[in-house]
C-alpha cells in the first residue's frame, strides 16, 4: 500500500489527522524518518508539518517563560536571544548538535519524540526543567520531561497527540551550562551534561543538573542537587555530589566508549558544567 | 506509479513531479531531471554531497522529500553557474585549486554559497564551523577554506 501525504496548514487539522487513522506518522526535519523511508519503512501515512508556522519560533513571554514551537529547527534555537540566564544552555545545546545543514533542518519537536538518550536535547532539556506540551483532539496537556521522556526511544505521546511546544521555566535568576563530549565533533555525543542554577542573595536557591548518555534515559540525581543548596560562586562541591552521579549512572559499552569509560568521564564533565554555571551565576544576585 | 503532484521551481524554471511520498529531492535531481552535480554519497544526510538550497536555506537533499517542496524555489550546482560562466564560488574553488576528486565539489560549493550569504565576511574558524558536516575522501580541507577565503575577498572587493 502506498504511504499517504499530508500536508495540513492548521494545527487542528494535523491533529484531526493523527486521530482519524493509526499509523498515520508526524514528519519534522526528515533526518530521522527520511533515512528510515530509504530503509523500507512504509507509514500509512505522513503529516508533514512543514506549514504550521504556529509550531515555528521562541517566543519568551512577560513572565519570562519561553515556549519553543516543535517545529523550531535546531539554527533557529541557537541564535534565539531569548534564550538567557538559566535557559542559555539550551541555546548552547541547540548550537553543538550534528553540523550547520542538519542544524538547518531538523526540530526541537522531532528531536524529543525520537528520545535518543545521547541526543544533546535529552540532557539539556532534562536540566532546563522544560514542559512538553501535546495536543490531542480533545485540548492540550503538559507533561514534565523528567516524565515524558520512558525509555530509550520511548515517551508519554500518545500515536494521536501531537507534540507542539516546549516550554521553559524562567531563566532571569537563573545561570547554566551544557558540556557534551564526542570523539568526532558533530556525532552523537559520548556523554553530556547540563547544570541549571537558580540564585537568591548571591546563593545557588535550587538547582538542576543532568547527565545523558549514561543510560536509557538522561537522568538527575535531586539527592545529590540539593546539596548545591545555598552554595556561592567558588565554595566546595562535595565529593559525594558527583560520586552520586557516577552511582546513578547505567552506561552501555558500545563503539564510542566502554560504560567503564563513561563512568569515567562524568565527575570531570559535570565539574566544567558547574564551574560555568557557577561563574555565570556570578553576575546575579 | 501513481503518486503525489507536486509543483516547485528548480533554477528558476518550473516543474512538475507525480511521485510516491517516500521520493527524496535527490532522487528526483538525479534521476528525473537529469541534474547529476547534486552527489549522493551516503543517503542518511553526513557527508553533505547531496547540498542544495530550498528557499535560501541549505538542506540535504537526501533527507527532503519532494512532496513537501509545494511552491519552494530550488537551487542547486547548476543554478549556481555552468562551466563556461562558474558562479563567483564555484571560480574560486578553481582559482584556490581546492577540487581533488570532484565529488563533494558540489555541497561545498552550496554550503560555502549559503556560508557567504549569511556572513559575508568568515574567519578561518567561522568558515570550518560553517562547512562542518562536508566531508571530503580526499581530505583536501586547507584549500576548501583557503578557496572560500578567496571568494568572500572578491565578493567584498566587488561590493565595495
Amino acid at each position: 500500500m502506498q504511504t499517504r501525504f499530508f500536508m495540513p496548514e492548521t494545527i487542528e487539522n494535523a491533529v484531526g489527522l493523527l486521530a482519524d487513522e493509526a499509523g498515520y506518522r508526524c514528519l519534522a526535519g526528515g533526518g530521522l524518518m527520511v533515512p528510515a523511508l530509504r530503509d523500507g519503512y512504509r507509514p500509512a501515512g505522513l503529516i508533514s508539518l512543514k506549514r504550521l508556522s504556529a509550531l515555528k519560533g521562541v517566543t519568551p513571554q512577560a513572565d519570562g517563560v519561553v515556549r519553543i514551537g516543535a517545529m523550531t529547527t535546531h539554527d533557529a534555537v541557537s541564535s534565539a536571544s531569548g534564550l538567557v540566564g538559566g535557559n542559555a544552555l539550551v541555546r548552547q545545546a541547540a548550537g553543538r548538535i550534528a553540523h550547520p545543514v542538519i542544524r538547518n533542518m531538523a526540530t526541537i519537536g522531532g528531536t524529543l519524540c525520537r528520545a535518543n538518550p545521547s541526543a544533546d536535547y535529552s540532557c539539556a532539556l532534562l536540566a532546563a526543567g522544560a514542559e512538553i506540551c501535546l495536543r490531542g483532539l480533545v485540548g492540550e496537556r503538559v507533561v514534565a520531561i523528567d516524565d515524558f521522556v520512558t525509555g530509550d526511544g520511548a515517551t508519554l505521546r500518545r500515536e494521536d497527540e501531537l507534540l507542539v511546544a516546549v516550554t521553559l521555566p524562567s531563566g532571569l535568576q537563573g545561570s547554566s551550562a551544557y558540556v557534551r563530549f564526542s570523539r568526532v565533533d558533530g556525532d552523537y555525543p559520548v556523554v553530556t551534561t547540563s547544570a541549571r542554577l537558580e540564585w537568591a542573595d548571591g546563593a545557588v536557591r535550587s538547582a538542576r543538573v543532568a547527565v545523558g548518555g549514561c543510560g536509557p534515559v538522561a537522568y538527575r540525581v535531586p539527592a545529590a542537587e540539593a546539596w548545591l543548596y545555598g552554595l556561592a560562586r567558588g565554595e566546595n562541591i562535595p565529593d559525594d555530589f558527583f560520586d552520586a552521579y557516577v552511582a546513578a549512572a547505567d552506561p552501555v559499552s558500545d563503539l564510542k566508549g566502554s560504560a567503564e569509560y563513561r563512568r569515567m568521564l562524568i565527575p570531570g564533565m559535570l565539574r566544567r558544567a558547574l564551574v560555568r554555571a557557577f561563574a555565570d551565576g556570578s553576575a546575579l544576585q | 506509479m501513481k503518486g503525489i503532484a507536486t509543483n516547485f521551481r528548480v533554477n528558476g524554471g518550473p516543474c512538475r513531479i507525480d511521485a510516491p511520498a517516500e521520493c527524496t529531492l535527490l532522487d528526483v535531481l538525479r534521476g528525473t531531471l537529469a541534474l547529476t552535480g547534486t552527489k549522493r554519497g551516503c543517503d542518511v544526510g553526513e557527508c553533505g554531497a547531496c547540498n542544495v538550497m530550498v528557499d535560501g536555506v541549505v538542506v540535504r537533499s537526501c533527507l527532503t522529500l519532494v512532496a513537501e517542496l509545494a511552491r519552494c524555489e530550488v537551487l542547486t550546482i547548476e543554478g549556481l553557474g555552468s562551466g563556461f560562466t562558474p558562479g563567483g564560488v564555484q571560480q574560486a574553488f578553481v582559482d584556490a585549486g581546492a577540487i581533488q576528486c570532484g565529488f563533494c565539489m558540489s555541497g561545498m560549493i552550496v554550503a560555502a554559497t549559503g556560508l557567504l550569504a549569511r556572513n559575508p565576511s568568515p574567519t578561518v574558524d567561522e568558515i570550518r564551523a560553517g562547512l562542518a558536516g562536508n566531508l571530503c575522501r580526499c581530505s583536501g580541507y586547507v584549500k576548501v577554506i583557503e578557496a572560500v577565503l578567496l571568494a568572500a575577498a572578491r565578493g567584498r572587493a566587488q561590493t565595495a
